[in-house]
């Protein structure tokens, strides 16, 4: 930050806010949340800064806006040079494509010309430790597989500004050695670095610039005075919270990603005419490929509208999906179609 | 003896947002933990002592009072235990 004026200008930021909407379906109303409020930070070219902050502090969403992935309510947001994101390195990627065809088309999103990819190809399969697999389709992929090749090929695609979050370092210990040593790499190239982290000692040692965000603000901006004041604020940790299951859609796409044939249930919460399920009842679901359907079985799957997960029966499929009625006293809709991301399972206790 | 701990590793479980999802073994309910909960959680893979969990945790979070910690852990342990999530090991 000092001599400010002489040096070059990587991401400027003026003014920038970003403001969300939270719905709720008891309220009925619309709660304004600012993630960001008022944001001025100017980041130089070859500076290493790190981000600090509490949970829900506004540091993800300050990295992606200054990536573009997220654009702010209002103010401006500009940066200068090759810009790579490791915020969600697997955007990008195409599930059909095989690991190998997804670096030249992820590599090409990233900024990166054919030739050098061809010619940094193997080094990019070598690094992402999956050179077994990497003409299989990347639907076979485990997540920890896409994440690895989406940071192999993220880091060898020369950014002149890189943009870390906390949760980029993936895979085993091995692979996050391999990754933090690759990343203190680029520390030392002298490009400019944002990063984004709890982890503490790394970031004290590796970067120049801390800033300090709360509630969406920025509290401090300096050098490691910053990590002084911030650790004597976050002295006391919370550990106890235990939550349990609510009628949230991360439940739902929890569930949803339990593995085939596994069981679990849930509890109904109004009652249903087709099939008869009364309120506090319990309903057992067994998860399966919706594939495996047919007209007549119950299933159960999330409803955006009703934020909750609904059991009904399979009346009909058509060309388009399976479509099924909604067999509410109250509440007659005619065909309510049931596709893959919002399909849980099937109901076993009926 | 120390009193060791370790996570039930039949349960399913799945990490969103760098918090742990937990289905218990009754298969009704779903534990969620916040991100110390979580680092407890990976911890626990193989049993461990609370003295080791609050080292892992001071390591985590440089400038974490110890004393404030421990007491954090232990809350956390027996509220795993009621939960069944976890196992004590003498």
């Amino acid at each position: 930050m000092k001599n400010s004026k002489n040096k070059k200008i990587a991401i400027n930021i003026e003014n920038a806010s970003k403001r969300y909407f939270l719905r709720s379906a008891k309220a009925k109303k619309k709660e304004t949340f600012f993630a960001l409020k008022d944001i001025n930070i100017k980041i130089f070219k070859g500076e290493k800064v790190a981000i600090l902050g509490d949970n829900g502090a506004g540091k993800t969403t300050l990295l992606k806006v200054m990536t573009g992935i997220a654009e702010p309510t209002c103010g401006k947001v500009n940066s200068i040079g090759k810009l790579v994101s490791l915020i969600d390195i697997t955007a990008g990627f195409h599930p059909e494509f095989s690991g190998r065809e997804n670096i030249y088309f992820n590599g090409i999103l990233l900024g990166m010309n054919l030739s050098s990819i061809k010619k940094l190809e193997q080094e990019i399969i070598n690094f992402s430790g999956i050179e077994k697999f990497i003409d299989q389709a990347l639907y076979t992929y485990s997540s920890g597989m896409v994440l690895r090749l989406g940071f192999s090929i993220a880091i060898h695609s020369d950014p002149d500004i890189l943009i870390l979050d906390e949760e980029v370092v993936v895979g085993d210990q091995d692979f996050q050695k391999k990754a933090y040593d690759e990343i203190e790499k680029i520390f030392a190239e002298g490009k400019t670095i944002v990063v984004c982290s709890h982890v503490l000692p790394l970031l004290s040692r590796l970067c120049e610039r801390f800033i300090w965000l709360d509630k969406g603000k920025v509290k401090m901006d300096g050098g490691k005075e910053v990590v002084i004041e911030y650790k004597k604020n976050r002295s006391k940790l919370d550990i106890e919270k235990i939550g349990k299951i609510k009628n949230e859609k991360k439940f739902f796409q929890f569930l949803q990603s339990l593995p085939i044939g596994e069981r679990f249930i849930v509890e109904a919460v109004s009652g249903s005419m087709e099939p008869l399920i009364l309120k506090g009842d319990e309903v057992r679901v067994e998860r399966c490929s919706l594939k495996n359907i047919r007209v007549g079985n119950i299933i159960a799957y999330w409803s955006d509208e009703f934020k909750n997960i609904i059991v009904h029966r399979i009346y009909k499929k058509s060309s388009k999906g399976i479509f099924l009625t909604r067999g509410d006293s109250n509440y007659i809709v005619d065909e309510m179609p049931v596709t893959e991301d919002i399909f849980l399972g099937k109901v076993i206790n009926f | 003896m120390k009193i060791l701990y370790i996570r039930d590793n039949d349960l399913y479980f799945k990490e969103e947002d760098g918090k742990i999802l937990v289905l218990k073994k009754n298969k009704k309910e779903i534990v969620e933990l916040n991100e110390v909960g979580s680092l407890i959680w990976k911890a626990l893979k193989t049993k461990k002592s609370i003295d080791a969990l609050v080292k892992k945790i001071n390591s985590a979070f440089e400038g974490a009072d110890s004393k404030e910690v421990k007491k954090d852990v232990e809350e956390f342990i027996l509220k795993c235990l009621k939960d069944s999530i976890i196992e004590k090991i003498n």
